[in-house]
């Protein structure tokens, strides 16, 4: 699987940040079957996926979906323009994926849960247009779902989703999640990121 | 939330609207399909309220609504006709009856005083033909006993026109209706023939009166607040009449309506000591719920235009979809720069939390009121006021922003709130808090989706807001600062209208090297001899954040010759001065053309085909004086066939025609739209034979000469070179047909030159 020299970087970035992350796993959904209609099954890289597709960077010309491939050739898109979860019941890290809009300059906004329980949401929304991937680096740890939002209800593209599998025994509990959320804007200077609160 | 131009999986669908001209349209939905009739016998329909397709339009003898055999509308309807003095119709109202037929709610009036009758015509189809049932009601009988008994007086009994036929909840039919004089009035109808009950008169008057600008009445009951809510519009249609429309509400059909602040409407109307329509006494009253406005499209905005909004937008119908709840508002609409043409607008409505319609501020595109996320409606907003006044005055937007902290800053200050899944709350100075909603909406000028809010306060007042979407400072600067243009600047002459405003408040401020030439402010002042280069420096900032952007300008010696098409074998400009013209197609902005050239007056001259034309340098003229001449020979008289054409925009254009339109007799004439000037010469060039055409313009007064004899001298002509991106053309428009003729020594100048200068120019 290909994928850019930054997502490597910001990539291992974060596991060296984070001794007690054991490994880092780069999505690129190019090993699927672009398809309009199907949806990304479940199990799809150890994670189950709901309102997601995949699509072909060649679907669409000088679309989103186009100009917003990382690794060749395919992207994940929202079906209908609609929300995106992303879910692993033994909990992951999110760490960041790149994000392109399809059609019309957006906004995306972030959810990360665990049990039902929320435990971060972005309180202001990050800006993608349709020209050029941008790289969303979240760096939540100990999740096991993660929901995306979009201001527009239309589609985007994503890819070089970047997430590890949390290392035995450090699922964080919420009060330990704000210097976990320190740590990973030293380092990758996340931002617009606030645990725990909602407004 | 979903709107319509969500696909249902990876590809979009278009915004595609069409659009149709219904004025004063009353809705009916008949299985799939909406459709809308209004004045002047003009229907259109449509699926997704959003595509219209014209059914018909115009009271004529071939009108589909009425054409039926030999008989037609003039025929069917001749009574009604004669009793109104008149050839047209007013606002028609369809309503499909127990019996499964549809009955036309048909009215005329003499315009000038409230002579009318209303009728009902009734089809086996919505879209006819329509046959006479008679005559229902009558007004403006005078001297006469009207239908109460009393002799008529236009100030207490209605016009009967502008109907609104609706059952209520228990099953009665009723009429609203009226215009102006007397005020709106309701009558109670059979529910099984349509025809009034006995013993009513006029019905009751639920508001106006004393001649009140007040009409367009109609009801819509919404099960989601159990109310009716009766609207109406305020003021006068026309693009300068300050159209708007207000609501009232009550539990019963028939009233009694009130406003938010609880006032009875029926006790609205003008003040009789006042003059005739005196607006004054019923601007207060009503929930406003629009008027004219713009959202402005600022310097450094996404989209090209001035923005998007409505002039006088008013008369409405609307409509509750059983099935979805949706409330929809459907009225024509005027547009800003646009004049008095008008199309059909659909809008969605929502009821606040204290059960008042809000307006979407954008038009229908599919979109359901759904949960909204709070970064996502925070943020930079254009925000229009309604206000409560009946006025001319289109309201530009302001920009503020809803901040993250609940703070509104910007043009006003307050406070916000996002209340429940998608309701807002604003709270302003001086106002009671607005209430509303957020609402996904299509931006038709940046052509793209965008929030939105619509709120009303207790004093009747609407805010819209419509967000842009999130910039930095550095990103608003250098947006306003690539925008930033002057035209064309290599020969100036003119006063220079430098912009001081970008987007979300981007502030231009500009410095001059040499401010006795231009001031600091665009005050240009002509040197008494040769050209003068002269720098402007514009600094653009954003909160704390700056950039400038420098332009050189050259300033032209005070009234001089700005251009000279000589056409002796080219197109440049022997002035050297301006850029040389380029061959266009068959319009302005079309590829392609020829252009041949011939002996001519003067060396050689330009030879047009009919289907090309020039395109000459942008910015040619730029000021309110100037002169243009030159020499035409037309092969053939077409009317509205331009030979020298110079717009600022599609609506704001000056045009010579060898053969003008109707209203001039086909002469020659100057024209200028679309604040519609007649020059018309009297006379008509002729074909095949050189003639010396020149008009001067200085501050509206306008001259036009035909072979240095004055043939027209007026006030009052549009002042439409406002600036130096003015477009220019010879033989090609937009729209008509190009001229066929030959062109030859075409000169500019930077002013009106005397009687006697044009004279010596036809004798050089």
């Amino acid at each position: 699987m290909k994928h850019t020299i930054l997502s490597f970087l910001l990539a291992a970035c974060c596991v060296s940040a984070h001794a007690d992350v054991i490994s880092s796993n780069v999505i690129g959904f190019d090993d699927l079957t672009s398809s309009e209609t199907a949806v990304i099954a479940d199990g799809y890289a150890g994670f189950n996926w709901t309102g997601a597709g995949v699509i072909g960077a060649d679907a669409y010309p000088d679309s989103g979906f186009a100009n917003g491939v990382v690794s060749a050739a395919n992207v994940a898109f929202n079906h209908g323009g609609g929300t995106v979860t992303i879910s692993n019941a033994a909990g992951f890290d999110f760490i960041g994926a790149f994000f392109t809009s399809a059609w019309y300059e957006q906004e995306l906004s972030f959810e990360g849960s665990r049990a039902g329980q929320l435990l971060f949401a972005t309180d202001v929304s990050y800006g993608i247009d349709t020209f050029a991937p941008q790289w969303i680096e979240l760096g939540w740890r100990g999740i096991d779902t993660l929901t995306i939002y979009n201001s527009s209800g239309t589609q985007w593209a994503m890819d070089a989703f970047t997430a590890s599998a949390p290392a035995p025994n450090t699922v964080p509990e919420p009060g330990t999640l704000a210097l976990c959320g320190i740590a990973a804007a030293g380092c990758l200077a996340a931002r617009r990121r606030r645990p725990l609160q909602r407004v | 939330m979903l709107p319509s131009f969500v696909a249902a999986q990876a590809a979009p669908t278009p915004v595609v609207f069409q659009n149709a001209a219904v004025h004063d349209p009353s809705v009916i939905k008949v299985d799939d399909m909406f459709y809308v009739f209004g004045s002047h016998l003009a229907a259109a329909k449509s699926r997704d309220l959003m595509k219209w397709q014209q059914v018909s339009d115009g009271v004529t003898a071939s009108n589909p609504l009425f054409l039926n055999g030999a008989s037609n509308v003039f025929t069917e309807l001749a009574e009604t006709f004669s009793w109104a003095q008149s050839s047209t119709l007013w606002a028609a109202d369809v309503k499909r009856m127990p019996d499964g037929k549809f009955y036309m709610y048909y009215n005329a009036c003499k315009g000038d005083s409230p002579r009318s009758a209303l009728g009902i015509a009734v089809a086996n189809n919505i879209e006819g033909p329509y046959v006479d049932k008679g005559i229902i009601l009558k007004s403006g009988m005078w001297g006469q006993p009207s239908h109460d008994g009393t002799i008529y007086d236009a100030l207490k009994h209605p016009n009967a026109v502008d109907p609104h036929v609706f059952s209520d909840r228990a099953g009665k039919l009723w009429m609203v209706y009226g215009s102006y004089s007397g005020g709106i009035f309701i009558l109670a109808l059979n529910p099984s023939t349509g025809m009034p009950l006995p013993g009513q008169g006029y019905g009751k008057r639920l508001m106006g009166g004393n001649h009140a600008r007040i009409e367009g009445a109609y009801v819509m009951y919404s099960p989601v607040t159990s109310h009716y809510y009766l609207f109406t519009s305020f003021g006068g249609l026309d693009s300068t009449g300050g159209y708007n429309m207000r609501v009232a509400r009550s539990l019963n059909p028939d009233g009694p309506y009130v406003d938010a602040q609880g006032n009875d409407m029926a006790s609205v109307k003008s003040d009789p000591t006042k003059p005739l329509f005196d607006d004054a006494s019923i601007a207060p009253y009503g929930v406003k719920l629009m008027g004219s406005f713009l959202f402005e499209r600022s310097l450094g905005d996404t989209g090209t235009g001035i923005g998007s909004g409505y002039v006088s937008p008013g008369h409405n119908s609307a409509y509750v979809d059983p099935a979805s709840g949706k409330h929809f508002l459907i009225f024509h609409a005027r547009f800003p720069e646009r004049g008095d043409q008008h199309e059909i607008r659909t809008h969605q409505l929502f009821m606040n939390a204290d059960g008042w319609p809000v307006v979407a501020p954008r038009r229908y595109t599919g979109e359901t009121l759904g949960a909204v996320r709070r970064e996502f409606v925070q943020g930079d907003y254009m925000l229009v006021n309604h206000g409560k006044d009946i006025s001319a005055a289109i309201k530009k937007s302001q920009p503020i922003a809803l901040n993250a902290d609940g703070t509104v800053t910007g043009a006003v200050g307050g406070s916000w709130l996002l209340t429940g899944s998608n309701g807002i709350e604003i709270r302003l100075p001086g106002a009671s808090p607005y209430k509303g909603v957020f609402i996904s909406g299509w931006d038709e000028t940046a052509k793209s989706p965008a929030m939105t809010f619509s709120a009303v306060s207790r004093e009747g007042v609407s805010l819209f807001g419509s967000r842009l979407p999130p910039r930095t400072e550095a990103q608003v600067v250098n947006a306003v600062a690539a925008e930033l243009s002057l035209g064309n600047t290599s020969a100036v002459t003119a006063n220079l209208a430098l912009p001081t405003r970008g987007t979300r408040g981007a502030v231009i401020t500009w410095t001059s090297s040499n401010p006795a030439v231009i001031s600091n402010t665009g005050v240009v002042t002509s040197p008494a001899s040769g050209d003068v280069n002269v720098t402007l420096t514009a600094r653009i900032a954003k909160g704390n954040t700056v950039v400038t952007k420098t332009f050189v300008v050259t300033v032209r010696k005070a009234g001089g010759l700005l251009a000279h098409y000589t056409f002796d074998g080219n197109l440049a400009d022997a002035n050297g001065i301006f850029g040389a013209g380029s061959v266009t197609g068959n319009r302005i902005d079309a590829p392609g053309g020829s252009i041949a050239f011939e002996a001519g007056v003067k060396g050689r001259a330009a030879v047009f085909n009919g289907a090309s034309g020039v395109r000459l340098p942008n910015g040619l003229i730029a000021s309110q004086n100037y002169s243009v001449a030159l020499w035409l020979k037309p092969a053939a008289l077409t009317a509205f066939s331009t030979t020298f054409f110079g717009a600022r925009t599609t609506e704001s254009w000056v045009s010579l025609l060898p053969m003008g339109h109707g209203g001039v007799g086909g002469a020659s004439m100057l024209w200028s739209g679309t604040a519609w000037y007649d020059a018309g010469l009297g006379m008509t060039i002729p074909v095949g034979r050189w003639s010396h055409v020149a008009f001067t313009v200085r501050n509206g007064a306008v001259n036009v000469y035909v072979d240095g004899s004055k043939r027209f001298s007026g006030a009052g002509f549009p002042n439409v070179f406002t600036g130096t991106s003015g477009v220019f053309a010879l033989g090609v428009n937009w729209w008509d047909a190009p001229y066929r003729g030959a062109m030859d020594d075409l000169r500019i100048y930077g002013s009106a030159l005397s009687d006697a200068d044009i004279a010596a120019l036809v004798r050089q």
